[in-house]
């Protein structure tokens, strides 16, 4: 299956540095990740073993920028952040990253894809396509958690790189 | 026993560091924009935009090699934590 690019977008149509921009921010980064089940599953897999990991307190995968220069990466901490969420846990959701909760709703969305019977897949990923490229909201919501990540950096300067190293 | 497992995961996270360079190279330059690039300065990001472009930006040798690394990194890590703990 193969998510097209939504034709006729006013935003797109828009000539020059406004229409690429547009065009990038809508470009269907999920839709496209979720095209086949194989890769549903491999990606359910995954990210729920480090979703249990994160929650039983065991590093299975860890950040190489952290690793080897102590300073977090934008998406540090974002799987303790969502397991936070699961807990409702607000204040673990901050001291992680308060895009945990983002993160677990891409983890059920990807989870829901996977156990999708194949005709009800086709259509779900098509919807998901669809709301990303007229809304943009996956690539604002990455934009948003880069510019988040610089501002911890900013604050917390290194203190930051020492929170997320250690593990609960 | 722990101690040279922990030394095995220094040249596969090196391996690992250079696709992820590659990786980010490749979404600079074969992409019009900067997005993908910059997502990609997260390694988990860019690791799973590096498999949905892979085709289009001709990158299935590096992305293996680099998923190859990650996996051979986490058997490692739960081997050290377990034999830590059972030490």
């Amino acid at each position: 299956m193969r998510v097209e690019v939504l034709d006729g977008n006013p935003e797109s149509d828009r000539p020059g540095w406004a229409g690429r921009v547009s065009s990038w921010v809508r470009y269907p980064v999920l839709g496209s990740l979720l095209q086949t089940r194989r890769a549903c599953v491999v990606l359910s897999v995954v990210l729920v073993l480090q979703l249990v990991s994160a929650g039983l307190g065991v590093s299975v995968y860890q950040c190489p920028i952290l690793k080897l220069t102590g300073v977090p990466c934008p998406g540090c901490g974002l799987s303790r952040g969502a397991v936070a969420a699961l807990l409702l846990d607000p204040a673990g959701v901050v001291w992680w990253n308060a895009f945990g909760p983002a993160a677990l709703l891409a983890v059920v969305l990807i989870l829901l894809t996977g156990l999708l019977p194949e005709r009800h897949r086709r259509a779900w990923v098509g919807r998901i396509a669809w709301i990303e490229q007229k809304t943009g909201i996956t690539n604002t919501a990455f934009i948003l958690l880069w510019l988040y990540w610089v501002g911890r950096l900013v604050l917390l300067g290194g203190d930051l790189g020492g929170r997320l190293s250690a593990y609960p | 026993m722990i101690a040279l497992l922990g030394l095995l995961s220094i040249p596969v996270s090196l391996v690992a560091l250079v696709c992820w360079i590659m990786t980010i190279i490749v979404a600079f330059k074969k992409e019009e924009g900067p997005l993908f690039g910059i997502l990609c300065i997260c390694p988990l990001i860019g690791l799973i935009l590096g498999w949905v472009k892979n085709k289009e930006w001709d990158h299935q040798k590096v992305m293996l090699v680099w998923t190859a690394c990650v996996v051979i990194n986490i058997i490692l890590n739960i081997v050290v934590t377990a034999a830590s703990a059972a030490s």
